[in-house]
């Protein structure tokens, strides 16, 4: 492999970590959770410094999200699947939505 | 006698491009989020690099058909975003120089497909946060080009006896 077409990779590789960790770092500073249905509208808007545990009404059945050291997780929802218990703990440092489509109920961090 | 020659040899990685790319995708899809090395490719990187543009051209759209036909049904879903990933590393492909190495176009093209199948998805479901996934796709997609890229010069090697 000549030495430019090295260089263009290494290029490449570069811009894919760093874009990897400023998306990886864009929730650091997110602490609200919030919950919102299909339509986008807010259904729960709780803090993530306070422990707690809250149910919302979902369209198959009741949706219960547990607030605990700084992370969140869903628990003890009722709908045919439970995807989004198996996606398990979430805080600011291991984003990733929890989205339980059978109830149309979207978990996200926020400002 | 050359012409039917070349035919053959064209049929001949195109069933080979055809069986990888099924095989693939039954048992070697071990990284996450179903993503695929792109074995497939190294086909079509030696037909461009032994033949030239038209004929990479053809095997590759021919691949995809093939392919979809056999996994059941063509003008699925799954056959829009493979063919979406094709046309733009076909493209790729076709603006690359034959003097450029095949282990950087094939990094670059597989960089391409990642990015075609990206467009049509985002087309299709109309939701362009899952562009979010590119990082990702790019940092796996440069090792899998190099390894694909190596095969592919490996195999140049050994078949360019029968091209002299």
């Amino acid at each position: 492999m000549k030495k430019r077409e090295a260089l263009i990779i290494l290029i490449i590789l570069t811009t894919a970590m760093l874009s990897l960790l400023l998306f990886h770092n864009a929730y650091r500073n997110k602490r609200t959770v919030i919950v919102k249905d299909a339509d986008n509208g807010i259904l729960l808007s709780v803090p993530l410094e306070k422990d707690g545990y809250y149910s919302v009404e979902g369209k198959v059945g009741t949706f219960h999200l547990e607030v605990k050291d700084g992370s969140y997780r869903a628990v003890d929802v009722e709908c045919p699947n439970h995807d989004c218990e198996d996606v398990g703990w979430v805080s600011p440092a291991s984003y990733r939505p929890i989205i339980c489509l059978p109830n149309g109920i979207i978990v996200e961090l926020s400002e | 006698m050359k012409k039917l020659r070349k035919e053959v040899f064209i049929a001949l990685l195109c069933t080979f491009a055809v069986i990888v790319n099924l095989f693939e995708g039954a048992y070697l899809s071990f990284l996450p989020y179903g993503l695929k090395i792109g074995l497939a490719n190294i086909f079509a990187l030696v037909a461009w690099k032994k033949y030239g543009k038209k004929e990479m051209l053809l095997l590759n759209f021919l691949r995809v058909t093939a392919a979809a036909l056999l996994k059941g049904s063509l003008f699925s879903l799954s056959f829009f975003i493979a063919f979406g990933g094709i046309v733009l590393s076909s493209v790729l492909l076709l603006l690359m120089n034959k003097k450029s190495g095949l282990m950087f176009v094939s990094v670059l093209s597989a960089i391409m497909h990642d990015i075609g199948q990206l467009i049509v998805i985002v087309l299709i479901y109309g939701e362009a946060g899952i562009a979010v996934l590119l990082p990702v796709l790019l940092l796996i997609a440069v090792p899998c080009g190099l390894f694909t890229g190596f095969t592919a010069e490996l195999i140049c090697k050994r078949i360019d006896p029968y091209f002299s």
